[in-house]
This record gives structure tokens, sequence and C-alpha cells, in this order.
């Protein structure tokens, strides 16, 4: 794989990582951990990747002015965590990023199954 | 790093990372685990936390100060390791900027500076013009005649001197000097008051 061509996947992905952090911060404030859980969860554990990596991608959405940031007790336990809540403009990116994964997804499902969509 | 955010965020960052890692520790003993175990499953699902420092701070764009701040110690050191080089490198560049400047303050007091009259603005040179082409140059000299009309035509809004440059004088040798020719020129009386309205 080129430099350019690996650059390009590890863009992707991040892209990737940063949408789904945004549509599991739709269900409200989540700390770091709690977002982490939740795509763990949700995916089966098919994305299996270590929780540290979503904090860089956090900082990124935050200096972006997509999500805002604030140290809060946990309801469970007596403990501060750094909370992310989406903002308006987070909001708006995450409806982009959906319809251009939508569009990826549906440009890569009509090469796969070609069959599937002439039935 | 001289920068004040940097121990600000440097300390939220740090909390923030270890929040994590004691919940999922605490998560882990939960279900569990002794608590040896515990440390060493979380920080197994962490992953490398100086890695993701380190991508943490690049967000921030402050690595980029840093490597700046490092990069110029480094130049420094190794001009000091270098002295010959490093001398020669400030005479040169001594010497490009001072050429600089010299030529600077030559085109300034030449090209650019205003010439020192009240309102250089205002001044203008007059020429008779040669619309036919007849001549080499189409500027051509005002004679004498035309100017004294113009003068008495333009009494209320301009003041006309008249000037004939280019006049060659012999200045003779005083004791033992060679004799020089000079540039003269030759004006009606009010040229000095055109130049001071």
């Amino acid at each position: 794989m080129t430099r350019q061509q690996e650059q390009q996947r590890a863009k992707l992905l991040q892209g990737t990582l940063d949408m789904l952090i945004l549509r599991t911060l739709l269900h409200g404030a989540a700390h770091g951990h709690q977002i982490g859980k939740h795509i763990q969860r949700t995916t089966n554990d098919f994305l299996q990747m270590q929780h540290g990596s979503l904090y860089p991608a956090l900082h990124r959405l935050e200096k972006r002015g997509w999500v805002i940031s604030k140290w809060e007790t946990a309801p469970d336990r007596n403990r501060e965590f750094k909370y992310y809540r989406l903002t308006d403009k987070g909001r708006k990116q995450l409806a982009v990023e959906e319809s251009q994964w939508k569009r990826m997804a549906e440009a890569v499902a009509r090469v796969m199954w070609p069959a599937a969509e002439e039935n | 790093m001289p920068w004040w955010p940097t121990g600000k965020r440097d300390t939220d960052l740090e909390r923030e990372l270890r929040s994590d890692l004691e919940l999922e520790e605490e998560e882990q003993r939960e279900r569990g685990l002794a608590s040896e175990e515990a440390r060493y499953a979380a920080q197994r699902a962490f992953g490398n936390p100086d890695l993701i420092r380190e991508q943490m701070r690049e967000v921030w764009a402050w690595n980029r100060l840093e490597s700046l701040t490092r990069d110029l110690r480094y130049g420094l050191r190794t001009l000091r390791r270098t002295p010959g080089f490093t001398f020669i490198a400030i005479v040169v560049m001594a010497l490009g900027i001072g050429a600089n400047v010299a030529l600077f303050t030559v085109v300034h007091s030449v090209l650019l500076k205003p010439l020192p009259y009240r309102n250089p603005g205002r001044l203008a040179l007059i020429y008779e013009a040669d619309p036919g082409h007849r001549h080499a140059s189409p500027w051509l000299p005002v004679d004498a005649g035309s100017f004294w009309e113009w003068q008495r035509s333009a009494q209320a809004v301009a003041r006309m001197a008249l000037v004939s440059p280019f006049q060659e004088y012999n200045v003779s040798g005083e004791r033992g000097n060679l004799p020089e020719v000079a540039e003269a020129a030759w004006c009606t009386d009010n040229f000095r008051r055109c130049s001071e309205f």
C-alpha cells in the first residue's frame, strides 16, 4: 500500500469514527468511556478499538466545535468525568457525514451485489 | 513549554485519561478479576497512553510550537559547535543587510522622499508640445513671448517662472586649482517664490 493510500484509508477510518461518536452523542451527553463501550456493544464487539483512541478523536471534534466538554459528577459513581455534548454544529455535521456514508455504502453495494439491485 | 494554557490542558488531559483507566479497572474488578490483573486488563483495553497523549497534543497543535523551540535549540547548539561557519554566516548576513540598508537609503532619498517644497504635488514643469512630430523630441522649450502671455492669463490661479537649465559655465581655478565646468540655470526673479508656493 502506498503512503497516500494509507493516508486515505486512515482518513476514511477517522471520518467513520467521528461519525460514530457524533451519532452516539445524539442520545445525550456521555464521557469517553461510555462512548467507547456503547460503540463496542452496539457493534457486537466487532469494532474492537482500544478506547484510548477515542480521545484524540473527541478532542478533534471539540476543536472543530462539533462537541463541547464539561467535567461533571457521574450519577452512578461518585466521581467526576469529562462529559461530551453535541452542539448544533455537530448535529449538522452528523447529517452531512451520514448522507456521505449512505451514498458510499450504496455505491459499494451496487458493485458487490448487482443482482439484488435488479430484483 | 513557554505557553500558558499547556499546563492547564495537560493536567486536564491526564485527568481525563486517568479517569477512563480507573473506571475500566473498576469494571474489570467488578467482573471478578484480581486488582493487579484488572489494572493490566484496563491498560490493554485502553491502548498505548503515550501514543494517545501524543495524538491529543497534536490535535491542539502544541506540538508544532514545541518542535519549533526544539529546532531552535538544536540550531543554536550546532552553530556553537562550528564557530567558523557561524562567523562566516553572520558576516555574510551582516553584509547583506548592510548593503540593503545602504541601497534603500539612497533609493529613499533620491526616488521616494518628496521634494523639500511646501506643496511638491502642485509644482509642474511646462513644455511646449510638438503634435506634428516635426522634431525628434516632442518636448520643446517655451519661447519667452508665450511664457509672458501664459503668466499674465494664469495670474489668478498659478505662479509661473521661466527657467533655462543646462547652461555650462567655466569656473576659473584659483590658487593652483584647475578650472572647472559648472552646471547652472538662468531663471526669472520670481523662481524661488514659485517653489515656496
